[in-house]
């Protein structure tokens, strides 16, 4: 196995992780996982990154083509100020910040739609579509894309509920 | 319940059960909840949060886990009791220093609690002693559907329950689980670790919370995303990672006994010794001497130390608590002589016992 960090030596230390039925594996060589190492103080955990200072940085990440844009009737915020402080103003900001809000939600968890629990327990099925992959596509060419489109951004648990889906509606075709 | 009296006990999530390993301390579980028609809070005014306390209030009344828990509204705490609260890991330092209506409501074993008006109208946390994350999260899931029942939640259909961060939108679920890993951090591998941990998108976080060090070799890891796995994958993720975290911590503690058993053990009873007889510790000594001496009972070198006896004392000597039972404020010179002699005292009566 080749180290995921270099892509040249043999990896030595591996990580899995499961997300529903997918599987995520990272191998590290020694060296790379060294190399990074020295860069930071042994065990210190002062250089993780707190939620507000990660917010700031990928909110100045995407700043420019979206600076300036919206302004919440709920509260007043505007995006600028958003920028500014890292937390929304009220539950109407969602709405009113649209996709930049979306495009950021995505950049932090990757991934822009909810699987999950609802208002009220358990959770709610969407009108149309699968609340668990949150798609509305129903065609198996659609979903296909969107399956490629998982798998491109390493989003594997989605990746398996879609295909999930598309068996299930060739099932229901044959 | 009076905060005098919390101080002399211990959280059942510190009791030390099902730490069959005696690496995982705790597991914790936090929901962050929104009622709609209110801002949140960097825009409530303190009208709204008296309400939104008040709709909180009621709503607890009526449910099963919280009908008899405790509230405490910040503005009649004193900085100190604050502190004593973030230390049992009750609540936030946010919540504790904010200005506003503020508080938090917890049940008697301090399982389960509820933050009112953090950054988010509500933060829901439930902690289980060891290994045992699931109980945690049913926890979690049982109180929220109670509370959900009974009050109107910020809540949409495509992106989930909506919180203040960005960072916490979606399920609002963070999932943390509380280690011992002294031998991998004794081999040096602890590095390697942190790396790949933060490649596959958990946090890793001292005892205390963001921005902290790792002090006495306790480390606390966590999800990261919120948005696009459901509740129930994010706590098989973790729970998965801790058990490889596990796995890597029992293999670097048999490397040690193999190859430095002598110099393993004397670190141990040395930290031991220290701990026993020492008239002045401050809180880092305390911390690696503490690490070493339960990594001492987890080896079977020390025992007879149940690792409940360990939680306590880490929280008993922490600051707030050493001011609290001291019943005035301390000089850190001051504190550092209580905390040697509460050490003291607590190792001699688990000896003669």
């Amino acid at each position: 196995m080749i180290c995921d960090i270099c892509n040249k030596r043999q990896a030595t230390i591996e990580f899995t992780a499961i997300a529903g039925d997918a599987k995520k594996t990272l191998h590290l060589c020694q060296e790379c996982s060294k190399q990074q190492g020295q860069k930071t103080e042994p065990v210190k955990l002062a250089h993780v990154p707190t939620d507000a200072k990660k917010v700031d940085v990928v909110i100045g990440q995407l700043a420019g083509a979206e600076a300036g844009k919206g302004l919440c009737p709920g509260c007043g915020m505007t995006y600028e100020e958003f920028r500014k402080v890292g937390r929304l103003g009220c539950s109407q900001c969602y709405a009113a910040f649209g996709t930049p809000l979306r495009r950021l939600l995505k950049r932090i968890h990757g991934s822009d739609l909810h699987v999950g629990r609802g208002p009220r327990a358990p959770t709610p099925v969407p009108e149309h579509g699968d609340s668990r992959t949150g798609t509305t596509a129903v065609n198996a060419e659609d979903l296909r894309s969107e399956l490629a489109a998982a798998v491109n951004a390493e989003d594997y648990e989605r990746a398996a509920d879609l295909r999930d889906r598309i068996a299930r509606l060739q099932e229901e075709g044959s | 319940m009076k905060l005098d009296s919390l101080i002399r006990t211990a959280p059942s999530w510190m009791s030390g059960d099902g730490d069959a390993d005696g690496i995982v301390i705790s597991c914790r579980a936090r929901l962050a909840r929104n009622l709609a028609g209110y801002p949140f809070g960097t825009r409530i005014t303190q009208t709204q949060q008296q309400q939104v306390i008040d709709e909180v209030l009621a709503a607890a009344k009526t449910s099963r886990s919280m009908s008899t828990a405790t509230y405490f509204g910040m503005s009649v705490l004193d900085g100190n009791e604050r502190r004593v609260l973030v230390e049992r890991h009750l609540i936030s330092p946010t919540l504790a220093d904010e200005k506003g209506e503020r508080g938090v409501l917890f049940n008697q074993d301090e399982s389960l609690s509820v933050m009112i008006n953090e950054e988010d109208h509500l933060r829901l946390q439930a902690i289980s002693p060891g290994t045992r994350g699931r109980d945690a999260f049913a926890a979690i899931c049982a109180l929220d559907d109670e509370l959900l029942n009974a009050v109107n939640c910020a809540h949409d259909p495509r992106i989930g329950f909506l919180t203040a961060c960005p960072t916490n939108t979606g399920t609002g679920l963070r999932l943390s689980v509380l280690m011992h890993l002294p031998a991998l951090v004794l081999t040096e591998d602890m590095e390697r670790v942190l790396q790949g941990l933060s490649h596959l998108s958990f946090t890793v976080r001292g005892v205390y919370g963001e921005g902290s060090n790792a002090a006495g070799n306790l480390f606390q890891i966590s999800n990261q995303a919120t948005l696009g796995a459901s509740e129930q994958s994010i706590l098989e993720g973790l729970l998965r990672i801790a058990e490889q975290l596990i796995g890597y911590e029992r293999d670097a503690q048999d490397s040690l006994t193999k190859e430095a058993r002598g110099q393993m053990e004397d670190k141990v009873w040395r930290a031991y010794g220290i701990l026993s007889h020492a008239r002045i510790l401050t809180s880092q000594e305390f911390m690696n001497l503490l690490s070493a001496v339960r990594l001492g009972c987890t080896l079977g070198v020390v025992q007879g130390i149940p690792s409940g006896f360990l939680n306590h004392l880490m929280i008993a000597t922490q600051p707030s608590h050493l001011r609290a039972e001291a019943g005035r404020g301390l000089t850190p010179a001051e504190r550092d002589l209580r905390r040697a002699d509460l050490v003291r005292e607590k190792l001699s009566q688990v000896n003669n016992s």
